[in-house]
């Protein structure tokens, strides 16, 4: 992978990161078993959807010793409220939405687990997501934000054996779509 | 040393003294992540080879490497400013050593385990793949700052400092495998690191 491109794309998430967070009204840390990293939010002025915008490190391969360094990924989503519900002081804010993905990141490998190192380069991602999740609202400046996030892409990689780039899809998007994703905001 | 711990006992029986909005729920569970950092690592390793001379290596160094935690816990809070839990996930000290942690930890809440405020724990287990062969003691100290967000659900944030103590087999470096357990005296290694982690409480 050309490293200007790499450039390219880091240069992007800035742009975009600088821009979401002047004018953020919550910020906080993204957790997930797919990664760790930080999380912006924009809410309507009629509080009927919001705009999501995270930026994480992925850690497909890392936790197993498959690969020495994490990819990078973000996602913007436009998320849209359902419904709500009220459990002694908190307020459930449930949520769906789509969204677009973009990063630098390995994609998953067949039998990772008895590989010692991952097999594949790892590539660049475009993928369009949905987000399903509910957002709990405690009446303070502490908000957490809860949902499962799934995508569907596709990975451009350079091919491990010959000189020339693959271009697959995107599987991670869907195989780890079941893991949650958490984020811890401060709302302004 | 006696005198300082009397003094500070006394002190987190009066805070807890103060009244509490809302008394602690009985039991609790939740899930705790978050980052080793190692600092430092020692070893001493005192053994005979194979043609008899007798070997003595000892190293105490800086050393830094990142890893990550995370554990699910049980536990009950026996007054509304102490608790008591079992931990046990999935963790890492150093590059290449992952292990299983199962502890236990007592976490004093001197404002009360449903408020906000700062608290103290300590942590002792093993971890559970090496506890026979290597004798594998993990130790905790630490503090956070516990948000109380309801009567169900909290969020603390905490800084510890974390040590490993186990014996490890030691290397051949004459051969293949490792140096007989007969002829090994010392085989001690200690791994010190700080932890930054995130849990959730319910």
């Amino acid at each position: 992978m050309p490293s200007r491109a790499i450039h390219k794309i880091l240069l992007l998430f800035a742009a975009v990161l600088l821009s979401t967070a002047a004018g953020a009204q919550a910020v906080g840390l993204h957790n997930s078993g797919k990664g760790f990293g930080l999380a912006f939010q924009e809410y309507d002025k009629d509080g009927a959807a919001y705009s999501s915008f995270i930026l994480y490190a992925d850690i497909y391969g890392l936790p197993l010793g498959k690969t020495t360094y994490p990819g990078i990924k973000g996602n913007y989503s436009r998320n849209h409220f359902f419904g709500d519900v009220t459990i002694d002081r908190a307020k459930l804010n449930f949520y769906a939405g789509p969204g677009f993905t973009a990063g630098y990141v390995h994609d998953g490998e067949r039998s990772v687990i008895s590989h010692e190192h991952l097999v594949n380069h790892p590539g660049v991602v475009c993928a369009l997501s949905g987000t399903a999740g509910c957002l709990f609202t405690f009446g303070r400046h502490i908000a957490l934000d809860l949902f499962l996030q799934a995508e569907v892409g596709f990975h451009i990689r350079k091919d491990e054996f010959l000189e020339q780039s693959d271009l697959t899809f995107y599987s991670n998007g869907l195989t780890r779509a079941w893991i949650p994703h958490l984020l811890i905001l401060y709302k302004f | 040393m006696k005198r300082f711990l009397l003094i500070s006992a006394l002190l987190l029986c009066a805070f807890s003294l103060k009244a509490q909005d809302t008394k602690a729920p009985a039991f609790k569970f939740g899930v705790e992540w978050g980052e080793n950092t190692l600092l430092w690592h020692a070893y001493h390793f005192n053994y005979t080879t194979d043609i008899g001379s007798r070997v003595d290596q000892q190293d105490s160094r800086f050393k830094a490497a990142f890893n990550g935690s995370v554990m699910g816990f049980v536990g009950v809070n026996a007054s509304d400013w102490l608790s008591v839990a079992f931990y046990g996930g999935f963790a890492g000290y150093d590059r290449g050593l992952r292990m299983i942690p199962a502890l236990v930890r007592t976490t004093w809440y001197p404002r009360g385990a449903c408020s906000d405020g700062i608290m103290a724990f300590m942590d002792l287990g093993t971890d559970v793949k090496t506890i026979i062969q290597e004798n594998t003691v993990i130790a905790d100290l630490g503090t956070g700052y516990r948000f109380s967000l309801s009567r169900h659900i909290n969020l603390d944030f905490l800084l510890s400092l974390r040590t490993v103590q186990k014996r490890p087999p030691i290397p051949n470096p004459d051969g293949e495998g490792t140096i007989p357990a007969e002829n090994v005296r010392n085989n001690s290694a200690g791994y010190y690191a700080i932890g930054l982690s995130i849990a959730l409480e319910f």
